[in-house]
């Protein structure tokens, strides 16, 4: 196997890449998160589940101030995102500059994929890096290279999006997260766009950065991932966590109704 | 009866009056469209703006400007500036170069107008770019400026041709109504020709047949750059020239298959 694309350098120490607390988040008279807490170590890779509404997404697009938060706190290596406490310990709003500073170490996934149709899949994945980080563009082009030929699109990097499969596409995106050497990667349902025979690819690229040791979080239904991959599971409803823990545990034995009946209907329609 | 052969003259030797004028109608359109790209970008990122100052503003403008005259707004830089002495456009040398006055009044006042139209084509252009973008950006820690620069011009540019092509048309043809400030340009001299030989038809039809040429020899350098600039996917779809000034296909299948 390759050498590892996972960059090491910020995992040396176990204190916690991901610490949400509290985390409350309403449109309107709707609190679609009630109070969220999550600590993410290191390596871990933790995959979300939960009915639709069940505001399993926008946590994770809280996680790197896509969304902002009404309260609670949201710390990624130990800084908060997206706000700081003021003198009287309320939350302020971060200008757009810092907090994007603050996401650079945040790898985001999307559903639809979101490449920049005007550039080549070497462009989507080397321009981020010089334009945000400042990296010589040779050098980002040639890790570029190396990461798309690690999601298997060494003959594509030419082509525009517009020429990829759906497959593809959210191949060259994971590669485009990855140039940033996030800290962090978030996935919002990163197979739910695709085609059924395009979600494997996508799937076993993702596996492989979870054995390399990337700290993830997962929004995906994609069951056979969470089992392989995962170290735990989390199920979302109502805007609360409503149970979490190993992946075999949690669907061999579900303590609770709502994870019960969601994973069965799960069952049912992957039978 | 329709005098050919004063026509035909006019048209196959023109004078070197008329020369000039074609020449200053050419180069007033040219600066002044691009004066007004530059200031419209300017005023379509201040009406994108997150501070409600800029965006009042920029708004005000463009209120203004496309809510009176381009006639009006010409005699009152030039000619209503002078007469209430706030300011005096000069005759201007630069090297072996001179600009006089009211030319620099012309440009600037068709800049100015051109420049509402212009932002909110590239306003409209920039929100057209999929709110996609500009949150991949964001995740990838880009800044507002960044994602402005490399995620959304480059995508609007492409929307913002096809009617910066007939913005640029309309501006060779507003040039005409530079006469009235008394910029010696086509029209005028051909304003003037016609008062001493009242050959009214013959030397109007030979202006329109002018600008004519103007917006035609346009037309191919808008579809050339179109062409260059269209995504490589969607290349077969583009209008020719022919399509662009006889009138296109009833359908267009290629937009179909570019789609997606």
């Amino acid at each position: 196997m390759a050498a590892s694309i996972v960059s090491s350098e910020r995992l040396a120490d176990d204190r916690p890449v991901l610490e949400a607390r509290d985390v409350v988040k309403a449109f309107g008279p709707n609190r679609v998160l009630d109070g969220v807490s999550m600590t993410v170590r290191p390596r871990e890779a933790v995959v979300v589940i939960g009915p639709s509404g069940s505001g399993k997404t926008t946590f994770l697009r809280c996680l790197n101030h896509l969304e902002s938060i009404d309260a609670g706190t949201i710390h990624v290596l130990g800084e908060p995102v997206g706000y700081k406490e003021s003198d009287d310990g309320k939350l302020k709003e971060e200008g757009p500059r810092t907090v994007a500073r603050r996401r650079r170490r945040i790898g985001f996934v999307f559903q639809r994929f979101n490449l920049f149709p005007h550039l080549s899949a070497l462009d989507n994945v080397a321009v981020p890096p010089v334009k945000v980080l400042g990296v010589p563009k040779d050098e980002a082009r040639e890790r570029a290279r190396e990461l798309l030929a690690r999601v298997g699109l060494a003959d594509k990097e030419n082509a525009r999006p517009s020429a990829l499969s759906g497959g593809q596409q959210q191949r060259v995106a994971i590669a485009r997260a990855m140039a940033m050497r996030p800290a962090l990667m978030l996935f919002d349902e990163p197979t739910s766009a695709l085609d059924p025979e395009m979600v494997g690819e996508v799937v076993s690229v993702m596996k492989e950065l979870a054995e390399d040791g990337m700290t993830m979080v997962v929004v995906t239904h994609e069951m056979a991932f969470a089992r392989s991959a995962a170290d735990h599971l989390v199920m979302f409803d109502g805007g609360k966590i409503v149970e979490s823990g190993p992946p075999e545990q949690l669907i061999a034995d579900p303590q609770h109704a709502r994870t019960r009946s969601f994973l069965s209907m799960l069952h049912a329609s992957h039978a | 009866m329709f005098d050919w052969s004063f026509f035909g003259d006019a048209v196959f030797h023109p004078s070197s009056q008329w020369v000039t004028g074609l020449w200053r109608t050419i180069y007033i359109s040219v600066v002044a469209q691009a004066l007004g790209v530059v200031f419209g970008l300017f005023i379509a990122l201040a009406r994108r703006s997150r501070f409600r100052l800029p965006r009042a503003l920029a708004g005000g403008y463009v209120w203004i400007i496309r809510g009176t005259p381009l006639l009006v707004q010409l005699v009152i830089v030039y000619n209503g500036l002078a007469a209430t002495n706030i300011y005096r456009f000069q005759d201007l040398t630069v090297g072996s170069i001179s600009l006089p006055g009211v030319i620099q009044a012309a440009i600037l006042t068709l800049a100015l107008n051109e420049t509402a139209y212009m932002s909110e084509i590239i306003r409209a252009a920039l929100d057209a770019v999929d709110s996609g973008q500009t949150e991949a950006a964001k995740a990838l820690g880009m800044t507002p400026a960044v994602t402005m620069r490399t995620v959304l011009l480059p995508q609007a540019a492409r929307t913002v041709i096809p009617p910066l092509g007939n913005e640029f048309n309309l501006m060779m043809k507003s040039t005409s109504l530079l006469s009235v400030i008394g910029v010696q340009e086509m029209f005028l001299t051909a304003q003037s020709i016609n008062s001493a030989t009242f050959k009214t038809f013959e030397i109007f039809a030979a202006a329109a047949a002018y600008y004519l040429l103007l917006t035609t020899v346009w037309g191919f350098i808008q579809a050339a750059i179109e062409r260059k600039l269209g995504d490589p996917g969607l290349r077969g779809s583009r209008p020719s020239f022919r399509d662009r000034v006889f009138g296109g296909r009833g359908t267009q299948p290629g937009l179909l298959e570019g789609a997606r």
